[in-house]
């Protein structure tokens, strides 16, 4: 039996956006399949020692412990086939800790391998979520101010504590991480990076609390709230091809209530969401699918 | 991080890199300015001022603009000093936990060293900027010696050089005339220095606009910033090829700060009219060729 072709696709994102949630939601759609186009399991990897445990505590609705970053988890591989093409696909999916990459940022680097698996990859899943502030808040609302200018008279105001690499807003780390990476891959052809903005479900409840006409589009979001990373992405669409998608892996939150209601899912396929400009799905193979261009009519890049 | 270390230590040991290093994100050394210049070409800027005139402030609130995408007309599309342009943010955030927004002063040891945006146009072309923020310490000792502005290679390099006059200076009594006199001996200095060298664009600005629009007498303090920009007018178009006027308040107490006039300085440097265009292939696989554009031949990389 010939060996399917290999595609590396990298899993980008900072602590607690919703990485492994999604591999863990993937592995059970791939199983369950409702998408005639979507990708299913051809086989099962040998070693799912990492993945079954998390499976589990998916379907009974609990939350994660975060990833190690001391002690990663092997790369998650899926043997994957999508019907309509008949390909094969070997889908290699490090799940990284958040903290790995806040590391890259603060120390300006990337190990030798992962510099590599950037080279080589076939696409980037980078991993925002809906509910994360991307940028700091300026001090100019007056309600933050002093009403009074200082005098010489006045008490002595709180000390602002010195900046720090830590202290770097998520948009400003993102940013810099795929500056780095396109250090790396110079040369190389343009990267296709979806943008999987996660726990979409809180931005579609908002909408419907405040009554809002039209639910907002994932592209509508993400230029609003990550705009300097989004402008970035715009700007170097030779580099960086991109598209943006809410996704709902988890279905919900992690309270009591929440959980009840995601085990009552008769389909826990249902808990699922994910949105790609009007079309909407429980597809989790639709953002990799589009990254390897087995979409058809393949979808433009957003930028 | 114990374990990191130790397999860093061991390749490092064992003669191989372990890490593939990157720009530090902090402003530019002028050799790291020059490798810009050298391959893509950049529109090279010094902000000048006397101390808390609002230089810095300026220049964060450029930063802050396209980080919350509302710079009109260009798309942020780089920048190798995000880390500086943090740092020149923070005490402004509610993050930092100060009861007041500020700004770090620029120290002497920061002359010559650069922010960098490259930012997109309307018309898709791409501008990298490159600037200067002069400590404003250095600020009256370049107008007190003709010597320390020979020392200055952002002074020598720049195509656009920007004059902050601090309006909190302005409508003081007893500091006007002072500030108002430094800023010509200023000008001067610059103009007997860039004799016979490339064209240099001015632009004046009032800082901190807000003490003349909070001001008591309003109308008096416009009326003095008025017959100010009419002197500057007269005693210097003639020596730069642009002199432009603007009324800038990057963080006012109360009211809105004016994004509107801080984004038109900026089109300004970029404006090809002005005399940047963009280099669209490497012209010299050496950096010394910009070395010696920013007059420091003898310098050697670190």
């Amino acid at each position: 039996m010939t060996p399917s072709p290999n595609f590396p696709v990298l899993l980008l994102g900072l602590k607690g956006t919703g990485k492994t949630h999604y591999l863990v939601a993937l592995d059970w759609v791939m199983d369950r399949q409702q998408d005639p186009d979507g990708l299913i399991h051809e086989d099962l990897a040998n070693d799912r020692s990492y993945l079954q445990p998390l499976r589990e505590m998916w379907l009974k609705g609990l939350e994660f412990e975060r990833t190690s970053r001391t002690n990663p988890p092997p790369p998650h591989h899926l043997l994957a086939k999508h019907p309509p093409s008949g390909t094969s696909i070997s889908l290699h999916l490090p799940d990284l800790a958040g903290e790995t990459f806040d590391s890259h940022f603060v120390k300006r680097s990337f190990p030798t391998d992962f510099a590599e698996r950037i080279k080589n990859a076939a696409g980037i899943l980078l991993f925002v979520h809906c509910d994360s502030n991307a940028d700091h808040t300026i001090l100019d609302d007056p309600a933050l101010l002093d009403p009074e200018e200082p005098t010489p008279e006045s008490p002595p105001a709180a000390i602002a504590i010195d900046w720090t690499l830590e202290e770097a807003a998520l948009q400003t780390k993102l940013v810099e991480l795929l500056q780095f990476a396109s250090e790396v891959r110079e040369g190389n052809r343009a990267l296709r990076i979806a943008v999987m903005l996660s726990a979409w479900e809180l931005v579609e409840k908002q909408d419907q609390h405040l009554k809002r006409k039209t639910i907002r589009t994932p592209d509508d979001f993400f230029s609003k709230n990550w705009p300097l990373l989004r402008q970035f992405l715009k700007a170097n669409s030779q580099t960086f091809e991109s598209r943006i998608y809410g996704i709902s892996a988890r279905g919900g939150g992690a309270s009591d209530p929440e959980i009840q209601r995601l085990i009552e899912f008769e389909n826990p396929t249902e808990r699922i969401l994910v949105v790609d400009d009007s079309h909407r799905s429980s597809d989790l193979s639709r953002p990799i699918r589009w990254i390897l261009n087995l979409i058809h009519p393949t979808p433009q890049p957003d930028a | 991080m114990a374990e990191e270390e130790e397999e860093e230590k061991e390749g490092e040991e064992n003669g191989r890199s372990t890490e593939v290093l990157f720009h530090t994100g902090e402003k530019f050394s002028p050799f790291e300015a020059s490798n810009i210049l050298t391959h893509r070409g950049a529109v090279v800027v010094l902000t000048s001022g006397g101390a808390r005139s609002g230089k810095t402030t300026f220049l964060a609130r450029i930063g802050e603009m396209f980080r919350d995408g509302s710079f009109g007309g260009f798309t942020f599309a780089e920048s190798r000093t995000l880390c500086a342009f943090e740092r020149a943010t923070w005490k402004a955030t509610v993050m930092a936990g100060g009861g007041q927004p500020d700004t770090d002063r620029t120290e002497r040891r920061e002359n010559d060293m650069f922010f960098h945006l490259r930012v997109q146009g309307g018309d898709s072309v791409f501008t990298d900027v490159l600037i200067s923020d002069l400590a404003g310490e250095t600020y009256p000792t370049i107008v007190g010696s003709a010597d320390a502005a020979a020392n200055l290679q952002a002074m020598s390099r720049c195509e656009h050089l920007v004059l902050f006059l601090d309006c909190a200076k302005l409508v003081s009594l007893s500091e006007r005339q002072p500030e108002w006199d430094n800023a010509g001996t200023f000008l001067r200095r610059v103009h007997s220095r860039r004799v016979g060298g490339r064209p240099l664009h001015l632009q004046v600005i009032f800082s901190r606009w807000d003490h003349v629009t909070r001001h008591s007498k309003r109308d008096v303090q416009e009326t003095f910033c008025a017959s100010v920009e009419t002197d500057l007018r007269q005693r210097f178009a003639s020596n730069f090829k642009t002199l432009e006027f603007f009324r800038i308040a990057a963080r006012p107490r109360g009211g809105n700060p004016t994004n509107k006039e801080i984004q038109k300085v900026f089109a300004t440097w970029c404006n090809p009219v002005s005399g940047y265009t963009p280099r669209t292939f490497p012209l010299s696989d050496s950096h010394s060729r910009d070395f010696s554009a920013f007059t420091f031949g003898n310098l050697k990389s670190e």
